[in-house]
């Protein structure tokens, strides 16, 4: 089955690259999107998936081991077992509403329990999403029990089971993307800070998009092949770039002023923590890796401020101002007004 | 006016669902259970049923456990979705928990999976909506994901005609892809995936009149079927002309009588006079909706639910057949079943096990609610509802106290407001900070709000759920700063916005003698409920009753 191309996703600008520094850089954290229904989020996640370099798994293993890093394949049954290697695309797990801990976590496996008496472990959706994504819709009407382990895990990467008389442990390091609609439901602020980014996705409002996006649909599903064939030229070179960002991000020079800079915004702006500062950081810096720049920018940290401090800041319930506006002023603040900005 | 007459659009409709569930997913059909829908119902193949409370596991498939029992060996049984002959069936749909409706959406969207990770087929959903005006709607998620909404009055198609394979073919020229597009924002059908259902319509439409490009008329079906049941405002007149699909059967029928007036009331002596409180009624529907008030979506668990099966905490072990009750606890079933062994005769080092054996883990999630109660005890109050308005408390609370919700009581009057009990789950000190809840001097409404918000903000933070009550005569006229009676409704208006912005769920119950335009305009600020709040005590209503029954 064909995933729709990234390059071929109209607008929601501010979505791809937030999504492209969290694939540059993992440690920048979990995407939060806002927005309607309908709006492609979970098209966009599967499509930048399909359009990362495949990785290096064991034949048939469900924990996603890197064979590279023998660390990680500690005490892995399925590793063990074979030694032949295959490539397989970056995983996106989508965690359904209403899933059960034991979906997640990993349980008993029942039917070889059943079957032989043995006591194995099935592993659940936190091993399937090793090294990939972990899309949840509608992350705000999530169970909450759900929610802790969820970034429990995201912050540790290992998901540590002690249950029904097991005794498991299997890294699980992956991107954590969540939508939400706000209307629908608050995120507790705790969970909030617990995403890297945040973005706002909003259904396009004018007739020329409205009609390129179905346009593109429709081509998709008449023909995919052709479809992804028409794109794959975009796709390779998005693929590199990701991958010579990825080679740079490590050399991406950061000097005091920036970091300076860095401090001034978020004291502008009164967030919480130190969370939101050094995700503003790492956001810059895959940004400018992106552009293939060997250092950080002003530039670079405007543009990732909004994206890494929009949610996090502390709400009054009687400023009806949006926190983007409060971002943009506090920007403006800092660097001065917009005009000399790129 | 596209030329297809009504039981012509029921059979396009089907043809369209039945040869592509992935691009228009199924159809809503609407309205009450009857010969109509039956009829309707009669032109589909045979299908498959989903009921309600069909377990995950039967969804997408799982093991059969007294299967795998009998046999010694695990038998897999494939799920409903697994078996794609003829549509899926989902009576009542608006009551489908919202579990069940995620993993519909997922397999619509073609990412379901069921056993050994096999992809299950996008099935054609048919939703049999059964919901009153007042019942929750169905689930926004699968709402969106099925194309068409058909009446159940519509009249039954003749014949159900095939889709044509080749029906993607279809040319659907820009000129009318644009008027499309202009038109669905127009009516505010702005999903991009309804945009892509009505383009796609326009096109099946087009090869099921056998043509190869779509005409405007086709284009005007599609638009008519796809985005008129989630049209916002009317469609324009120009462009395209499209016809409205009959509306939708349950509205406008007798549930919502209108609001009572009140017959004016008895003179009460005013300021600062302690009022016993008196039994009051509510809108019944009103009290039995306010568990499912919260959050305007799907929401999986409603408001005060405890879930126990699948779903939760964990919360102990008990006997019993796995399934919506519980999950299979294992390690538990063998220990219940290896005493046994020797007399069941099995061989050694085997268990064997029975059904009593069975024991499953128990799950419970916390029912986290809280309403937060926001009185008026100001003059105009105190004068006089104020007693009928602790007896509405008094309901609201006996409810609240069945849910084992947590309740928290703020009064406002002269110039500020108390919170007078901080979120508790105890009834009697409610009650009893009620009881001596002095009425009288001016109404700051704005400051009343303000604190139920600033709780509701707290709950939502700690993961709870909040539901605002507000008793008010909506008369404000103490400003949160300054003075004067204008600002104060415009300060009570804002903040009733804020409530609204902040999604917090909420109630306001007139009080006012005569049932005042002010609380209404109130109550539609801040996306409340509104609901008058009758007249007379308890023993009024039932002689009132009585009479009624009598005639």
């Amino acid at each position: 089955m064909h995933t729709f191309p990234f390059a071929a996703i109209v607008g929601q600008n501010d979505m791809k690259r937030a999504l492209t520094a969290v694939a540059i850089d993992p440690a920048i954290g979990g995407v939060l999107i806002f927005g309607d229904r309908g709006t492609g989020k979970s098209t966009a996640v599967r499509a930048l998936a399909a359009s990362l370099p495949t990785m290096t798994v064991y034949e048939g293993c469900r924990y996603n081991g890197d064979p590279a890093n023998p660390a990680e394949l500690e005490g892995c049954p399925d590793s063990q077992r074979t030694t032949r290697k295959t490539k397989v695309t970056v995983p996106v797990v989508d965690l359904p509403l209403g899933v059960t801990e034991d979906r997640v976590v990993g349980a008993l496996d029942l039917e070889r329990a059943l079957a032989t008496g043995e006591k194995v472990f099935e592993p659940g959706l936190l091993a399937k999403a090793h090294r990939g994504f972990l899309y949840i819709d509608e992350v705000n009407l999530l169970e909450d029990h759900i929610v802790d382990i969820l970034l429990d895990v995201a912050a540790s990467g290992v998901n540590v089971v002690e249950r029904e008389g097991l005794s498991v442990r299997h890294p699980s390091r992956f991107v954590i993307v969540g939508s939400g609609n706000p209307e629908e439901g608050e995120l507790r602020p705790q969970l909030l800070d617990r995403f890297g980014l945040a973005v706002d996705v909003k259904t396009p409002g004018d007739v020329p998009t409205r009609v390129e996006i179905i346009k593109r649909r429709d081509a998709f599903e008449r023909d995919r092949q052709a479809f992804v064939d028409h794109y794959a030229k975009e796709g390779e070179k998005l693929r590199r770039k990701i991958v010579a960002a990825r080679k740079r991000l490590p050399d991406v020079a950061v000097d005091d002023a920036i970091l300076a800079l860095v401090a001034e915004i978020g004291m502008a702006l009164g967030t919480d923590g130190a969370r939101g500062e050094l995700t503003m950081m790492r956001t810059a810096r895959a940004f400018a890796a992106y552009a293939g720049q060997d250092a950080v920018r002003p530039d670079d940290v405007r543009d990732a401020a909004p994206f890494a401090l929009a949610h996090r800041l502390r709400r009054d319930p009687l400023d009806e101002t949006g926190s983007a506006v409060r971002v943009e002023r506090a920007l403006e603040e800092v660097f001065g007004p917009v005009a000399n900005v790129a | 006016m596209p030329e297809a007459s009504q039981p012509d659009i029921a059979g396009l409709v089907f043809a369209m669902v039945l040869g592509a569930p992935d691009a228009f997913g199924g159809v809503v059909i609407r309205g009450p259970v009857g010969p109509a829908r039956d009829a309707l119902l009669a032109a589909l193949p045979a299908g498959r049923r989903l009921p309600l409370n069909a377990e995950p596991e039967r969804v997408l498939g799982g093991i059969d456990l007294s299967a795998t029992l009998a046999a010694g060996r695990p038998i897999l049984q494939p799920g409903i979705l697994a078996d794609n002959a003829g549509p899926l069936t989902v009576p009542s749909a608006e009551r489908l928990p919202a579990e069940t409706a995620g993993l519909l959406s997922e397999a619509l969207d073609g990412i379901a999976v069921g056993p050994g990770n096999a992809a299950l087929p996008i099935p054609t959903v048919i939703a049999l909506d059964e919901g009153e005006a007042d019942d929750p709607p169905l689930d926004p998620r699968l709402a969106e994901r099925l194309a068409f909404v058909l009446p159940a009055g519509q009249a039954a198609p003749l014949t159900v005609p095939a889709l044509p394979a080749t029906w993607r073919e279809t040319d659907l020229p820009d000129d009318l892809r644009s008027d499309l597009a202009a038109a669905a924002l127009r009516c505010a059908v702005l999903s991009m995936r309804n945009a892509a259902q009505v383009s796609s319509a326009a096109r099946a439409l087009a090869a099921l009149a056998g043509r190869a490009k779509v005409s405007p008329a086709e284009a005007e079906l599609a638009f008519a079927l796809v985005a008129g049941p989630r049209a916002v405002m009317p469609a324009p007149q120009e462009e395209p002309p499209s016809p409205q699909p009959p509306p939708p059967p349950d509205d406008t029928d007798a549930e919502n009588p209108p609001p009572p007036t009140d017959p004016g009331d008895v003179e009460r002596p005013d300021e600062d006079r302690l009022v016993d409180a008196a039994a009051a009624m509510l809108d019944e529907g009103l009290l039995a909706g306010l568990g499912r008030l919260a959050p305007r979506s799907a929401v999986s668990g409603r408001a005060g639910q405890t879930v126990k099966g699948g779903r939760g905490r964990p919360a102990g072990v008990r006997q019993g057949l796995p399934g919506r009750a519980g999950r299979l606890a294992l390690a538990e079933t063998l220990t219940a079943a290896a005493p046994w062994s020797r007399v069941r005769g099995s061989q050694p080092g085997k268990v064997s096990v029975r059904a009593s054996d069975l024991r499953i883990r128990r799950t419970k999630s916390r029912a986290a609610t809280l309403t937060i109660i926001c009185v008026d005890a100001s003059g105009s109050q105190a004068f006089a509802r104020m007693a009928e308005a602790k007896g509405a408390v008094e309901l609201l609370l006996a409810k609240a106290y069945v849910r084992r919700d947590q309740v928290a009581l703020v009064a406002f009057r002269k110039e500020e407001a108390d919170v007078l009990l901080p979120p508790t789950t105890s009834l009697t000190r409610v009650k009893r900070a009620l009881a001596a809840l002095p009425g009288g001097g001016g109404t700051p409404l704005a400051a009343g709000i303000e604190a139920g918000l600033r709780l509701s903000l707290r709950a939502i933070n700690e993961g709870r759920q909040p539901t605002l009550v507000v008793l008010t005569d909506g008369r404000a006229n103490v400003p949160l700063v300054g003075q004067g009676r204008a600002q104060a409704q415009t300060d009570a208006q804002a903040l009733a916005k804020s409530v609204a912005r902040a999604g917090v769920a909420s109630v306001v119950i007139d009080t006012a003698t005569r049932a005042s335009p002010k609380a209404a305009e109130l109550a539609a600020a801040m996306g409340a409920r509104y609901a008058p709040l009758r007249q007379g005590g308890a023993k009024a209503i039932v002689t009132a009753a009585e009479a009624a029954r009598a005639r």
